[in-house]
């Protein structure tokens, strides 16, 4: 029996069982396969699966296993062939002892075998991780090792926010618990959160935070981290005030775009955020540019794109800066401001026109042409200086666009993404584009990548299979039948969750 | 709140039959008086005749064979007529209550009970039936797909519709020979009524699985376990009735499709309806609780109610003079149909209502839904004039009533009118043949207050708006809703004699909705070849909902050219004085200044 594990769907003691008594390959993603035979070579780890092989990038692969095997060095130079007659290999950049570099490996992979156990016994929430850190209570279903990043993406995240908005946490208070479920379906589950979300903050009450490890984006799943907690930080600004839509989601998606350096232990704020700026730049090119009136008095979807990047351009600026926070501030603890308690949450708010007075005020605007004005410099600062970092704005712009429904355009996007840097381009948006295509050659070829990048993904596999069937191609509807064996045995539910009808005709 | 669409997911329902093979031979050996009566369970009893009723007090199933005794003091449920899994339902009519320590609102719960059976043929075949027929010489291989439960987990995942939740507990037992599993999980996350504990115990026999689920507050949970010890003790397998028979189904079924309302000449399309009605209607008869239901046909509609008499009575009085009134209103809109007699199922209260709806993973809203069968409504203790559950019951007649008389008009109509005449309908009482119309005084508030600041486009620039413009929420996300009650206001002056008093409003609607018809079926026409690959998806019955949503996209798609025709068709020869009169008429009616 093959197996992987964990995910919520993997049944708990799948690891009971002596992992050195079979072949083992630990992903990088914190996935664990046991059970087929396994060989290492030419760049990448073949999996002997019962319907057929799959062949795993080594790119992939944090850990091989192989039942029955020896560890063996193999010198590549003279020097190394001299020092291994003398009994010492090259480890870690130092000369060690043959003995002493094998015992040490060995130790440290009974070190992950015991690692993978443990993530397996912790793989269904009632037995899930609870983690204290400096600033949160974690609460995951999610491999150890793979969550220590966003543990410490987090914490480095209070600490910076902390730092520039003064802001503490009342120490009577338990710290925010943070639920990180090792998918989607678990998520929704256990969450309660429906449909589209990706995440939610629980901003009334004991505060909650609930999100989910996209294995295929983990970079995207920070991403979502970090909004989320943006929301949690606000509060403690003032716990009894609720921010507006803008700036509060401006603000969010700011920090949001934050990025982390897991080596440096780094993070790094006020980053591009690519995906946003495609969807203002598509904006302008429909002719549409929000006002900064309208934006401030109105809530849209405006204040996650155009928002952000007004705040961007404010927080660039040190003077605009240091009016801006003392703005974000003042809404929530100023005197001055005018605040309603809503009837349902029963938390103090403000009114559009209010946060437009009082924006004014603070960034000393006098009247509507000094406003203007103001959005005219923010424009241009869109036109000039931000500009792309990274190749996946056009990615993550298609997945906004998608989101929208604006399949169409997203369609367009994901083209012309593959047609800029097809290397770069995620397996997630491979398939996402594959199914935009229907029926053709062009989408067999994109979930054919799809499934070259993330082999082990058995809804990509399947979906391969299905498109192939349709092909008239040599050869394809044998190999359709061959993915879609995979693809069940990786998971037998996937075609049940995941198949669409079929009418053949022979 | 971050959002990005939900996976691509299958929901097709099995249209098959499956009838399973006698239970295993391990479990169909003779029951005799000393064999614990679980271990001898699941006989087949040959002849139905022998069936004996159950004593007063014990719920009997011999379709899945298992017996309980009830708690004192719960109610019977009805289950849906085509649901095939659940076994039984019933529900406390003890409330319990649970007060949210963060806005301090009170909420009463009332726990319930639910038997579901999960035949071991029908979970292995996994919802995969594959159909091999010849066409014209081919050989055509149909798969049909679908998505019945997995296990009992994935049951609760599709129907526990109360917050999110997680396994607390699992316990592996034996009673009386039956391998038994005992699982608690916990609903804490997003329960707005309040935190519920499931407990759940799964009696696995050969052929079938038994999952006797209890949920109720967490709060209150040792008082209900303590109340429901009978259910524990006394559950217990007995003799079948026969080999079960299994659909798959998991809520209400297709039983007329698109083709069949729209394919045929009229005489074919209204016999197919009236087998229909007829098998609808003697489906959910037969599946009527033995006790606490009552049904009648009267005139033009089926009830099955558990609500008093007089509260059944004006039901269906109601119904049937509401019926009449759309007929005598708006039979225009008919494309020579035969109308089917809905079937209303009326609970005796909010909580069997809601208990209804529960162990279902789809339908079961009561008529929102086109694969709801029955429209739903519940005895409403707040009123028959005030209460909400007349105005639902009235705006799912709407529903149906335009579903059945013209389902092109329905999948073509832009929002706005839709949203205006649901809005117009559900404020009627109809307790004689003429009606009451009613106008929800915060709708007409709400339509003042904005049409006086200014913040509403014209009535003229109604008649154009698409579905995305009506429902734009940007910007001025506010605005969706006073844009809501000036369509309810308009639809309400074009509909009402004693409102429509201003220039050119007397049968303004009826002239727009017949132009509106007409354009609908010239863009069916231009659009023959989309519509034809959408009907494709019809060949197969499951395909009913995927056809109904690719129709619905052609029409977005044309919706500013089909506003844009029958505007013209119907505002040719008005000029702008018109307009300024009819405006004046129409904002003058409601206080508009």
């Amino acid at each position: 029996m093959n197996r992987i594990a964990p995910s919520a769907a993997a049944a708990a003691a799948l690891f009971l069982a002596p992992l050195a008594a079979a072949d083992v390959l630990v992903l990088k993603d914190g996935r664990i396969i046991d059970g087929p035979k396994m060989e290492q070579k030419d760049g990448h780890v073949t999996v002997e699966f019962e319907a057929g092989a799959v062949e795993v990038k080594d790119a992939l692969v944090d850990i091989l296993l192989q039942e029955g095997k020896e560890i063996a060095f193999v010198p590549q130079t003279d020097e190394e062939r001299e020092k291994f007659e003398k009994g010492f290999v090259r480890f870690e950049g130092r000369w060690k002892k043959i003995r002493s570099a094998k015992k040490e490996i060995q130790k440290r992979v009974a070190s992950r075998v015991d690692e993978a156990r443990e993530d397996v016994a912790h793989s269904e929430w009632m037995d899930r991780y609870q983690v204290e850190s400096s600033h949160f209570q974690w609460h995951f279903t999610t491999p150890r090792r793979t969550t220590q990043r966003y543990i410490d993406a987090c914490d480095a995240y209070f600490e910076i926010f902390k730092k520039d908005w003064k802001i503490k946490r009342d120490k009577k208070k338990p710290k925010l618990a943070i639920n990180f479920f090792a998918d989607r379906g678990e998520f929704q589950q256990v969450s309660g959160a429906g449909g589209g979300t990706l995440a939610y903050f629980m901003f009334i009450g004991d505060y909650d935070l609930c999100a989910f490890y996209d294995r295929l984006d983990p970079e995207f799943t920070e991403q979502v981290l970090f909004h989320e907690l943006g929301h949690y930080l606000h509060k403690l600004i003032d716990e009894d005030f609720r921010y507006p839509h803008w700036p509060g989601e401006s603000l969010c998606e700011y920090y949001g775009g934050a990025s982390w350096d897991p080596d440096k232990k780094k993070l790094t704020v006020g980053q591009i955020q690519n995906g946003r700026l495609k969807t203002i730049q598509s904006d302008i090119e429909r002719g549409e540019k929000i006002g900064l009136r309208k934006m401030i008095t109105t809530r849209g979807f405006y204040d996650y794109t155009w928002g952000w990047s007004f705040v961007h351009f404010l927080m660039q600026d040190p003077k605009r800066a240091k009016q801006f926070k003392k703005f974000f501030l003042g809404l929530a603890t100023d005197k001055s401001v005018k605040r309603e308690r809503s009837w349902s949450q029963n938390l103090k708010n403000v009114t559009g026109e209010e946060v437009l007075r009082y924006f004014m005020e603070c960034m000393k605007l006098e009247d509507e042409n000094d406003l203007l004005k103001l959005e005219g410099e923010w424009y241009d600062y869109i036109e000039n200086d931000l500009s792309f970092e990274g190749e996946n704005a056009l990615v993550w712009e298609a997945k906004t666009a998608s989101s929208l429904g604006e399949r169409d355009r997203a369609r367009k996007l994901y083209q012309t993404a593959y047609k800029r840097s097809p290397e770069a381009m995620p397996a997630s948006a491979h398939f996402a584009y594959a199914q935009m295509l229907g029926s053709s050659m062009e989408s067999r070829q994109h979930y054919r990548m799809a499934v070259d990048k993330a082999p082990l993904t058995p809804v990509y596999r399947w979906s391969l299979g299905e498109a192939l069937e349709k092909s008239s191609k040599e050869g394809e509807k044998e190999e359709a039948e061959l993915h879609k064996a995979i693809a069940l045995e990786l998971d037998p539910y996937v075609e049940r969750d995941h198949g669409r009808i079929v009418i053949t005709m022979d | 709140m971050l959002h990005l669409p939900a996976a691509r997911r299958s929901s097709l329902a099995l249209l098959i039959a499956l009838p399973l093979a006698a239970p295993s031979l391990a479990l169909a050996a003779p029951a005799t008086a000393a064999a614990p009566a679980a271990a001898a369970a699941p006989l087949v009893q040959k002849d139905k005749k022998k069936k004996k009723k159950a004593p007063k007090g014990v719920h009997r199933n011999t379709r899945f064979g298992f017996e309980f005794r009830v708690p004192k003091k719960w109610s019977n449920i009805a289950i849906k007529t085509d649901e095939e899994w659940l076994g039984a339902k019933y529900v406390s009519e003890t409330e319990y209550s649970w007060t949210d320590p963060d806005d301090g609102w009170t909420w009463q719960y009332a726990p319930e009970l639910i038997v579901v059976a999960f035949p071991r043929e029908v979970m292995e075949k996994g919802g995969k039936d594959v159909e091999e027929t010849e066409k014209d010489g081919e050989k055509v291989v149909k798969i049909k797909f679908t998505n019945p439960y997995k296990d009992y987990d994935d049951f609760l995942r599709r129907t526990f519709k109360d917050g999110g939740f997680y396994k607390s507990a699992e316990e592996e037992d034996e009673i009386d020979g039956v391998k038994v599993t005992k699982r608690t999980y916990l609903a804490e996350k997003l329960a707005r009524t309040g935190p519920k504990t499931i407990e759940t115990w799964i009696y696995h026999t050969d052929d079938v699985d038994y999952a006797v689920q209890i949920v109720g507050l967490t709060k209150s949970w040792k008082k209900i376990q303590q109340r429901t010890k009978s259910v524990r003790s006394s559950f217990k397998l007995i003799e079948r009735e026969g080999p079960i028979k299994h659909s798959g189904a998991t809520g209400d079924q297709v039983t007329l499709t698109f083709l069949d309302l729209n394919e045929g000449t009229p005489e074919e399309r209204k016999s197919r309806a009236i087998e229909s009605e007829k098998t609808m209607h003697e489906k959910a008869i037969a599946r009527l609780p033995d006790e606490g239901w009552t049904h009648k046909r009267e005139k033009r509609v089926l009830l099955l109610s558990s609500a008093d008499k007089r509260w059944s009575k004006r039901v269906l009085s109601h119904t049937n003079n509401l019926l009449d009134w759309l007929d005598d209103n708006y039979g225009y809109l008919n494309t020579g149909s035969y109308m089917r007699a809905p079937i209303i199922r009326c609970c005796k209260d909010r909580d069997e209502r809601s208990a209804f709806a529960a162990g279902v993973d789809s339908g079961g809203m009561g008529g929102w839904w086109f694969l709801d069968r029955e429209l739903v409504t519940y005895k409403d203790d707040t009123g028959w004039i005030d209460g909400w559950a007349i105005d639902d019951l009235n705006t799912q007649l709407y529903r149906y009533w335009m579903s059945e008389n013209n389902g092109a008009l329905q999948t073509g109509m832009p929002s706005w009118i839709d949203s205006g005449l649901q809005e117009l309908v559900s404020q009627m009482r109809m307790d004689s043949r003429k009606p009451v119309f009613r106008v929800d005084a915060w709708e007409v508030e709400r339509f003042r207050e904005a049409a006086n600041q200014g913040n509403l486009s014209s009535a003229r620039d109604l008649f154009l708006m698409t579905t995305k413009e009506y429902h734009n929420y940007e910007g001025s996300g506010g605005n969706f809703w006073s844009r809501r009650s000036q369509a309810a206001m308009l639809i309400n002056y074009l509909a009402s004699p004693e409102m429509r008093k201003g220039r050119g409003a007397k049968g303004l609607l009826e002239e727009y909705l017949k132009n509106m018809i007409t354009v609908i079926d010239q863009i069916e026409k231009e659009r023959e070849a989309d519509l034809d690959e959408a009907r494709k998806k019809l060949k197969d019955k499951d395909g009913e909902k995927e056809y109904r949503a690719a129709r619905r996209k052609i029409f977005v798609e044309q919706e500013k050219l089909l506003l844009e025709r029958t505007f013209n068709l119907t505002f040719h020869d008005w000029d702008e004085r018109d307009w300024k009169q009819f405006e004046k008429g129409f904002n003058s009616a409601y206080g508009v200044k």
